[in-house]
């Protein structure tokens, strides 16, 4: 399957955080034929193991590859009549950008509808140039009040449902690229791996939960208990008006990046072979929280060595995410030469765990 | 025909062309004699059939083609495109938007800060639509140039196309083309009265094709198809509502629209002799290809048939299906009417 065709089907997929369930059976479905096992977990990851190909002399460690499969949305916080639906939010919705969008409602059935907010006349903020908030917002189905009633009740989930867009080139527009693409990138390396010999374990995880507060993360880390983690996460993108050393350029290839939440000796080693396989890389400087699984990961029981590959992105969390498919392919194939050059031996050592 | 297809189309007000051929072709193998005007108007003329009996008033029907849109202003080195507004396009719909840019509808999008990024201060703003681009995808300004002129058209892209609500119809473009979907129904009818439709150009920048369309026919009677903001929602008072989805066209009582008093009232008496619902209000400030055919000439007797729309300006407008067919009834039944000698009163 090519990197479009998946992130197509990953991507138009309705699954908001703690809601995960059809994106999990489609990551398995498409991870399965490259893995030895794969299983869901009680928060709802899926964990892929794939076992050693060839011996490195010691025992394997375990490296975990983690992609977060949730999404931003919405939560019917009220059925209204005439159609109309009130929501609140599951995780960081921009208002700004709500308006006019088209969202499926998860119900007894899928129900589609519009997000629309009253005129600014009649709300409490009534200047023009403000935009909505919460309670000005609404979701118009069309449907009749008992249709609706029949059909939808409090506590459903709600997901944008914009085209997902060819643009020019390798670049694509949709929404929940963020993190779906880095599940991609999860399988163009798995497929590789397949055809390739490695000496460690591997533990691919489409994580739940990462978007309101890594949740998935903290369970499958504890269960997996890897040497190594790497977080697959989108970054920032570059966009007129932003500064340059804050973004990542799409195209450029994969974002290696730098701070507290990330492992030197393994970043060194991701560059390495990033230059070993003339995989075009750049940096990406995270001084904190990296907004991604790996922080999560790496104080995860005794700590973990973690890492943080990120995917360039542009207006991140819209219904509008750009990514370039060159990029997400770069970094399957350098996850795959990682992890297929790595010797046992390192792992250990920057565990800090001497076998 | 279909409206899926008219509503597909791309037309800007200025660049109405997909709208105009598609029209041209649904009407090229008919009995009605096709014309564009000096600014691009399709002038359609509806014979009637011979040995009928009375001559009628000379009647006129538009609906205009155009939507709002915008027009690129330069491509920005990052490969980006800046643009303006054309005619109503709602601002607050505009950020997270698909677009389509040029003849050949490249695809785009209209992205912007994310909310990661963002001040307090910003986060409470509509942003300003001249800080806003259109993402095409383009590595760089010189990329871009290959696919995209300055002055080229943008139009929201249609609806993804899931939706299937019995009885809603939803998208861009609703307001014309569904005016114009109504037009072409009318002509493909076999009625004993001669009159003239008219697709118009650039309602939405100024009534502009309107003006000079009635000029050339010189109607005594002239019948505007458009749509009629709906606020039918909930928050909004009932006296604030406007007009209601499925409560059947909208008849106007403005006094700044051009409505001919007499006219809109028997249209109402038409209406209800043949059951049909409509609804009537009060709205002085739209703006309505009634208002400059009114007074073209030596004057028109002008009215609008409404159609409640949610949303307008938006890429997901709505209206009801139930309120299309009434007023397609309402206009056949009039135009049976007048074919009648039935005269209007002063």
């Amino acid at each position: 399957m090519d990197t479009w065709h998946a992130l197509q089907q990953l991507a138009t997929t309705g699954g908001p955080s703690g809601y995960e369930s059809p994106v999990a059976r489609l990551v398995t479905q498409m991870w399965q034929p490259y893995v030895d096992v794969i299983r869901t977990d009680a928060l709802g990851n899926v964990i892929a193991h794939k076992q050693p190909t060839r011996s490195g002399g010691i025992p394997a460690p375990a490296v975990m590859l983690a992609t977060h499969m949730d999404e931003i949305g919405l939560m019917v916080a009220q059925v209204e009549e005439n159609g109309f639906l009130r929501v609140v939010a599951m995780g960081g919705i921009d208002l700004r950008q709500i308006c006019g969008k088209e969202v499926t409602v998860h119900g007894k059935t899928a129900v589609a509808g519009i997000v629309q907010a009253v005129p600014a006349p009649f709300r409490d903020d009534k200047e023009p140039d403000h935009i909505p908030t919460w309670p000005d917002l609404f979701i118009d189905t069309g449907l009749s009040t008992e249709e609706l009633r029949q059909k939808v009740q409090v506590g459903d989930v709600v997901t944008f449902s914009p085209p997902c867009k060819r643009l020019h080139g390798d670049r694509v527009a949709g929404k929940s690229f963020d993190n779906r693409a880095c599940i991609v990138s999860s399988l163009v390396c798995l497929q590789r791996l397949a055809r390739v010999s490695h000496a460690v374990h591997v533990h691919a995880v489409a994580t739940v939960q990462e978007e309101v507060g890594l949740r998935g993360a903290i369970t499958s880390t504890f269960s997996i208990a890897p040497q190594l983690a790497i977080a697959i996460d989108v970054g920032h993108g570059d966009t007129p008006g932003q500064p340059e050393h804050d973004t990542i350029t799409l195209g450029k290839g994969p974002a290696i990046s730098l701070g507290p939440n990330i492992h030197r000796g393994v970043r060194d080693r991701l560059i390495a072979v990033a230059k070993q396989e003339q995989i075009a890389w750049q940096n990406e400087i995270l001084p904190g929280h990296s907004g991604t699984d790996a922080w999560a990961m790496q104080v995860s029981q005794a700590g973990v060595p973690t890492a943080v590959i990120s995917l360039p992105l542009r207006y991140m969390h819209s219904t509008v995410e750009c990514v370039d498919l060159a990029d997400i392919a770069a970094i399957g194939r350098l996850l795959a030469h990682f992890l297929a050059d790595l010797e046992p031996e390192e792992v250990w050592r920057w565990a800090n765990v001497s076998v | 025909m279909s409206l899926s297809e008219l509503l597909r189309l791309t037309g800007a007000s200025g660049d109405e062309e997909q709208v105009r051929a598609y029209i041209c072709r649904a009407l090229q193998a008919t009995d009605v004699d096709v014309a564009v005007d000096n600014i691009g108007n399709l002038i359609a003329t509806k014979n009637a059939p011979p040995g009928t009996p009375m001559p009628t008033p000379r009647i006129m029907l538009t609906a205009h083609m155009d939507e709002p849109g915008m027009i690129i202003t330069s491509i920005h080195s990052s490969g980006m495109l800046t643009f303006k507004p054309i005619g109503a396009l709602d601002a607050a719909t505009l950020l997270g938007s698909h677009v389509l840019v040029g003849d050949k509808g490249i695809p785009g999008v209209i992205g912007g800060k994310p909310i990661h990024r963002l001040q307090e201060s910003e986060r409470r703003n509509i942003p300003r639509m001249d800080s806003m681009m259109i993402d095409i995808g383009a590595a760089d300004e010189k990329d871009a140039a290959t696919l995209i002129n300055i002055g080229d058209y943008a139009v929201f892209a249609p609806a993804s196309g899931s939706w299937n609500l019995a009885g809603t119809l939803h998208g861009k473009a609703l307001p014309s083309r569904v005016g114009c979907a109504m037009l072409l129904k009318v002509l493909a009818l076999e009625l004993p009265v001669a009159f003239t439709a008219v697709f118009t150009v650039q309602k939405e920048v100024g009534l502009r094709g309107a003006q000079v369309a009635a000029y050339r026919i010189n109607p005594d009677i002239a019948l505007v198809l458009d749509a009629h903001p709906a606020q039918d929602f909930p928050g909004v008072d009932a006296h604030h509502q406007e007009a209601m989805l499925g409560a059947g066209p909208v008849l106007n009582a403005g006094d700044n629209l051009g409505m001919d008093v007499p006219l809109t009232s028997w249209l109402a008496r038409v209406a209800a002799t043949a059951g049909i619902p409509v609804q009537w209000q009060a709205k002085p400030q739209l703006k309505r290809e009634t208002s400059v055919m009114h007074t073209t000439r030596t004057g028109t007797r002008t009215a609008t048939l409404g159609l409640p729309c949610r949303y307008l300006g938006s890429p997901y407008q709505m209206m009801s299906q139930s309120d299309i067919d009434y007023a397609q009834q309402l206009i056949t039944d009039a135009l049976m009417r007048l074919a009648k000698g039935e005269s209007l009163p002063c």
